[in-house]
Order: C-alpha cells, then sequence, then structure tokens
C-alpha cells in the first residue's frame, strides 16, 4: 500500500511540475506597451500577416513610443501587424541565441556596428530593396557608407537615429566672452578658452570615462587620423609615435593652464550637468548628451556647436568625427523580409524619423527631414559635411585587452597625477 | 529490513524527478560549458559543429592577459579585506545583540535592510549621497572643518577601489550578522551562566566558548563570502558606470561578460574564453571550500 502511495505522490509531483511549467507566460516587460501608445486603427482588411520586431528600447522610451505609433500606423495602411517586444538593451545579448534557436523574428535593432561587426550572418542584404525604394536618397551618405563599410560594402543595416560627437557649448557665455566665431585649430581653441576665463567662467568641463577618453581620442586621431590610432593602440606603439605625446601634451595643458572646470574631470554626470547649472560653458561629449543636460538640469540653453578642432601637422581636421547610429536589420529567417523592410521605410523615412527626432532630440536619419532639434541643430552642417568617420570613443576602447589601462592612465593625466612624459611611459611598458 | 527497502524506494521515487530535473537544466550547462572552454567558439550559442578544439589555450592565454590579472587582484582583495571587515562587524553586532542588548529585533531589522534593497540603488546612493566629490557627505562634512580632504575624490583612481568595497561590506554586514546570531544562539545559556560563575571575563568567554562553539557556521560563512566575491558583477559595473569596466573595479565576471558579450567600444567576441573565466571561478570557490574543510577543524563538541 505505501508503495503505491509512494508512487502516487511521485506521479503527483512530476505532473504539478509539469503543469507549472506549461502555464509559464513571457515575461510581462516584452510585451508591447499598452496603456500609453495608442491604439490600433483598424484596418482597411487584415492581411494575416504578422512580423516580430525585437527592440532594443524600452516601452517607456521615447524612440519605443515613436516606434510603436509607426507599427500602429503601418498595420492601419497595410494590414500587416508587427508584434514588437521591447527587449531593451540585453536584445544584443539575446538575438543570437534566440535566433540559433529557431525563434522567428523578423527585425531586430541594436548599434548599427555591433550588427555588422557580430550578427551579419543572421541579417539580410537589403542593397537591391534599398535602391528600389530610393533609401539611399534619403540616407546621409557618410552614415551609407560608413554602414556598408562595417558589413564588408554590403548594406545588411538599415540606420536611424544618428549620433556625433563634438564641442557642446553655451552661445550666451560666448558672446559675453566677446567670442564671435567657433575655433577651428587647437591654437584658436586655447585663445577661446583665455577669453571664457577672463569673462569669469570655467571654459571647459569633462566626466571621467567616456569624457575624459574623447579628448584623448580626439586629440589623438587629429594628430594621426583613425587608422594611426588603432595601430598605436593595437601595436601598444605609446613611445615610438611623436604625436602620442604632443596629443598628452596638448590635453594636460588644458587642465594645467586652468582652462578646465576646476571639478573636473568629474563624476558622470556632473560634469556635463555643469553646461546646465550654467558652470562650465564647453564639453566634448556626444549629440544626446545635450538633451541629457537638459533633462538633468532643467535647463534652457541657447547651445552651440563645433567639432574639435584641427591641430597643427595632423592627418585629420574637422572634417573628421564619430559617427554612430542604431540600426534596424531584417534576419534571413524572415518569411516577409519586403514587408519587414517596407515597414522599417516608414520609420526612418519621412514623418516617424522627424517624430523620432524630436522625441529624444536627436539628428533626423532622413535627409529631407531639415528640421533639427534646438540642442542639435548647431550640429547640423558639421555632420552634413562630415567625411571621416571615426569609432566609438576615437577606438581608445578598441582593444578589450588593455583599454582599462589606457583609460586608467588618461584620467591620472587630466588629474595631473602623472606628466604627459609618464602618461606615455606607463602605456608604452604594458608592450 | 523491509521498512529500510520502502523508504529507499520512497527516497527514489521523489527525488528521481528533482534528479531528472538538475541533469537537464543545470548539469547540460555546465558541462557544455566547460568543454567549450577548450574550444574557440564565438557566441554562446554558437554551433558544436563550428567549435574549434584548441586545448588549454584560453586558459594559457587568460594567464597573459594583465587586465585579467588585474580582474584577480581586485577579486582578492575584495575577499581579503572585504571579508575581514564584513566578519568582524558581523561578528561584533551579532555578539551584542545576543548579549541581552534591548530592541535587539529593531537593530537586527535596521542592519539588515541593506540586504533588501537592490545592488544598483544601494550602489547609486553611496556614490551620489556619500561619495560625490561637490555634493556628497563626506565632502560637506570635511568642508565644514576646513578640511583639505574636502576636495578629495573618493571616485577615482585607487580610492575608488576602496569607497567600492565599504559600500559592498555596509550592504553584506546584515546577513553574515544573522547567520552568526542564529550560531550564538543555539549555545545554551547555561555553559555562559558557568563560566561566568567561574569567573570568566565575558571577552574569555567568547574566545573560549562562543568562537570555538560557531566553527562550522564561520566555515559556511567563509564559503558564503567566497561564492559572492566571485560573483561579483553589479557592484564592480555600477562604479564603473558609464564604462563597462575599470581598472580599479574590474572583476573576472565582469571581465567574462565582456569579453563573451563585446562592449560598446569593442565587437569582438569569445564566448569560449569567457567559459574559461567561468571554469576558472568555479574551481576557486572549490578550492576554497575544501582547504576551509581542512584547515578548520569543527571542535568535537556536543550541546
Amino acid at each position: 500500500m505505501k508503495k503505491i502511495l509512494a508512487l502516487l505522490l511521485a506521479l503527483v509531483m512530476v505532473l504539478s511540475m509539469a503543469a507549472c511549467g506549461a502555464k509559464e507566460k513571457a515575461p510581462a516587460a516584452t510585451e508591447a506597451p499598452k496603456a500609453d501608445a495608442p491604439a490600433a486603427e483598424a484596418p482597411a482588411a487584415d492581411a494575416g500577416v504578422e512580423l516580430t520586431y525585437w527592440s532594443m528600447w524600452n516601452s517607456t522610451e521615447g524612440q519605443a513610443k515613436v516606434i510603436q505609433e509607426a507599427a500602429d500606423a503601418y498595420y492601419a495602411k497595410t494590414g500587416i501587424k508587427i508584434n514588437i517586444e521591447w527587449k531593451g538593451r540585453d536584445v544584443k545579448k539575446l538575438i543570437q541565441p534566440a535566433l540559433d534557436a529557431g525563434e522567428k523574428v523578423d527585425i531586430f535593432d541594436t548599434d548599427y556596428a555591433l550588427i555588422c561587426q557580430t550578427f551579419s550572418k543572421y541579417v539580410v542584404d537589403v542593397t537591391d530593396m534599398a535602391e528600389a525604394a530610393g533609401y539611399p536618397d534619403h540616407c546621409l551618405p557618410v552614415l551609407m557608407e560608413t554602414a556598408k563599410g562595417y558589413c564588408g560594402g554590403a548594406l545588411k543595416v538599415i540606420p536611424y537615429q544618428p549620433y556625433t560627437s563634438g564641442v557642446w557649448y553655451n552661445r550666451d557665455m560666448f558672446t559675453a566672452a566677446g567670442i564671435e566665431k567657433a575655433p577651428e585649430t587647437f591654437a584658436e581653441l586655447l585663445d577661446v578658452c583665455q577669453k571664457l576665463k577672463d569673462s569669469g567662467v570655467n571654459p571647459f568641463t569633462c566626466d571621467q570615462g567616456d569624457g575624459t577618453a574623447l579628448l584623448m581620442g580626439y586629440q589623438l586621431a587629429r594628430y594621426l587620423g583613425q587608422d594611426g590610432v588603432l595601430d598605436l593602440i593595437d601595436n601598444v606603439k605609446w613611445g615610438e609615435v611623436p604625436e602620442a605625446k604632443k596629443a598628452a601634451e596638448d590635453i594636460y595643458s588644458l587642465f594645467e593652464k586652468g582652462y578646465m572646470s576646476p571639478y573636473a574631470p568629474s563624476n558622470y554626470p556632473d560634469g556635463q550637468n555643469e553646461l546646465g547649472f550654467g558652470e562650465s560653458a564647453m564639453l566634448l561629449q556626444a549629440s544626446w548628451v545635450p538633451n541629457e543636460v537638459v533633462q538633468n538640469t532643467g535647463a534652457e540653453l541657447n547651445w552651440g556647436y563645433f567639432p574639435w578642432p584641427a591641430v597643427e601637422g595632423g592627418v585629420d581636421g574637422i572634417e573628421g568625427g564619430m559617427l554612430g547610429a542604431q540600426a534596424f536589420a531584417v534576419t534571413e529567417v524572415s518569411e516577409h523580409k519586403q514587408e519587414a523592410f517596407d515597414f522599417l521605410m516608414t520609420v526612418v523615412i519621412g514623418e516617424f524619423d522627424q517624430k523620432m527626432a524630436d522625441a529624444v532630440s536627436s539628428a533626423p536619419a532622413d535627409t529631407d527631414n531639415t528640421v533639427w532639434p534646438n540642442s542639435v541643430a548647431g550640429a547640423e552642417p558639421y555632420f552634413k559635411n562630415m567625411t571621416k568617420s571615426y569609432a566609438w570613443a576615437v577606438g581608445l576602447q578598441n582593444n578589450a585587452d588593455y583599454m582599462e589601462f589606457i583609460q586608467e592612465a588618461i584620467n591620472q593625466l587630466c588629474k595631473m597625477e602623472i606628466t604627459p612624459d609618464q602618461f606615455i611611459a606607463q602605456l608604452e611598458a604594458l608592450k | 529490513m523491509k521498512q529500510n527497502k520502502q523508504i529507499k524506494q520512497m527516497i527514489f521515487c521523489f527525488l528521481t524527478p528533482a534528479v531528472l530535473f538538475f541533469l537537464l537544466v543545470f548539469l547540460y550547462p555546465v558541462v557544455r560549458t566547460i568543454a567549450m572552454s577548450f574550444f574557440y567558439v564565438e557566441g554562446v550559442s554558437d554551433a558544436t559543429s563550428t567549435w574549434q578544439f584548441i586545448g588549454l589555450e584560453n586558459y594559457t592565454t587568460l594567464m597573459k592577459t594583465a587586465i585579467f590579472r588585474e580582474s584577480i587582484k581586485n577579486m582578492l582583495k575584495i575577499w581579503l579585506w572585504g571579508g575581514l571587515i564584513t566578519m568582524s562587524i558581523s561578528m561584533l553586532f551579532a555578539v551584542i545583540l545576543t548579549s541581552g542588548a534591548k530592541f535587539k529585533e529593531f537593530y537586527k531589522a535596521v542592519i539588515y535592510i541593506p540586504n533588501i534593497i537592490n545592488a544598483v540603488a544601494i550602489s547609486t546612493m553611496w556614490m551620489t549621497a556619500i561619495f560625490n566629490k561637490r555634493f556628497g557627505f563626506l565632502h560637506n562634512f570635511f568642508a565644514f572643518f576646513g578640511s583639505n580632504l574636502a576636495t578629495t575624490d573618493y571616485m577615482s583612481g585607487s580610492i575608488k577601489f576602496w569607497t567600492l568595497l565599504v559600500a559592498f561590506c555596509f550592504g553584506s554586514v546584515g546577513y553574515y550578522m544573522l547567520i552568526l546570531m542564529s550560531g550564538i544562539e543555539r549555545i545554551p545559556a547555561d555553559i555562559y551562566e558557568a563560566a561566568t560563575i567561574d569567573g570568566a571575563s565575558k571577552p574569555a568567554q567568547f574566545r573560549r566558548i562562543t568562537l570555538p562553539l560557531l566553527t562550522s557556521v564561520i566555515k559556511n560563512c567563509i564559503v558564503f563570502w567566497t561564492v559572492g566575491v566571485v560573483g561579483f558583477f553589479v557592484w564592480s559595473q555600477m562604479w564603473s558606470a558609464p564604462l563597462s569596466s575599470e581598472l580599479t573595479t574590474i572583476t573576472p565576471f565582469v571581465y567574462m561578460y565582456n569579453i563573451t558579450f563585446g562592449t560598446t567600444g569593442n565587437a569582438d567576441r569569445n564566448a569560449a574564453m569567457g567559459a574559461a573565466v567561468g571554469v576558472l571561478m568555479a574551481i576557486t570557490v572549490l578550492f576554497v571550500f575544501f582547504a576551509v574543510n581542512r584547515l578548520i577543524k569543527d571542535e568535537d563538541v556536543e550541546f
């Protein structure tokens, strides 16, 4: 009897576990937003086609709301439903295992370089579809070329929300200091700093981390170009390339001459917030930072922009800059590639691209959208004339084996704990 | 005899589902990870047919990689110094609260609270409210006294490691205090009464009674602490933000994450190398477990 009872109990236990497993549902976080999103309009005729899009955004973000609106509009127009799963930034970790496991995902998005370098074999070449749709006429040429360059010449990504980096400044402080023209050379930048200092404001500020990395990265890139910087880093040539020491001396001089805020390099985001609080005039950062400053401090600044200046005897001038973007990609496993592509065209071209730019104060992806949000409008002419694109942090974070050593040395240099000579010696020792 | 057989059958029946479940969802990934560490594999889910056997190369490369060695050093420093700080304070609180202190339950709850707050929230609190070099408590405190220490940057350079450690220990004390308290409360009160009658002072009672009878609890605490430190990740990431990692706060798990999934500035991935880091960390925990059991002998007492 006990034996039978034991067997029955075990059976009940197994069935209970199976039942629990069967009842599991996908986490709520991945479901499409309901409260905020406008209700989908009823389509003229349901096409019976459903596309699945794994998004890099969370449902509450500005980008998500615009994409959801675009999906609803596309459904209303075509009867094709876009099921959006808001995965957030973790999509870059989740997408490959999901596709390997046979998950039916038609569209996903993340950083455009990451898609090309990491997920290239999972996504489809949309060159022909793009030509047929006239997409190249809408995409910024340098962005298109960079996107193709990352994917070996094929167009496998559809970039949106492009960003760059440069010096964001308070125009009113420049005017008050009698500065009429943005600097184009490093010598002019030093003059501008002196004038601002004489007018009683901190000329420059920066945060430790990306902020200090950009300062050194841009200065190195102006002397050596992007390829030269990558060669310097990958082959640990800090002691062999004299321009590396020159760049270190230039950056050191900004701090030594008192052109930096007394708190610089600050703890993120205190440095960038100094612009919002009216404590400093300039900051070298990415184009999403003005919006962050506005959000953090509530300041309404008269924003100006200029690219990091050229240096004497340097390889690159102000035509070079960091150029990044998020991008959509259509998967190889999608059974509705054309429909997926057509939907994406509605997001990156026209009305919804402009809405995206306005929602998150970013540059529009469509060149026909000429109204840039105020905080980044200053970058428009430079952005459109950019011919050389730099990698993230100008390549200083390109080498996983010693990027932390480089960053620590840059922070020490910016805090004037080490001299430019010691900076070079410290990094050369890693050879 | 018959009863024994029935019990064994009962154990078998009840254990079988759990064992099968364990084999399916736990052992398979463990075996796969160990195997993966001897190959070159780019992505975590790459098909095994694409794996390239390279023997111990992942391990030898790791040993030669300076940033991995730095991460190990950081981990050992957290284990040693953090362990000493956390265990000492936890023991002190445990002894005080079990010695008849008033409002014991209140203090116990207060000290334990950091454990139920998310690590991200508590890190943010420390970084902004305490260590911020412009608005933090330490800045304001030293500025009030006109001290030069008011200009110290607690979130930069080598000092950043120690601020991280202080915050982490603060969040850990309550957990170990509760474990130690339960161990102390297990010791019969009449042993202490007898010692008091014999004229033993409180410190002597702690040294001669409490500590020896807590040996097995302390051993468990060391193993728990080791597991926690080896898996040190969120605190390190918080202290490195907005970067993915920094020299003074990187730990092996952060390095593993970077090389397995790539970083913003570097899309290169090596899931097999990440697997090798995981295997090394698992060996570290096992080593500590066996070392602790070998070096610290349980007192042969019954109470």
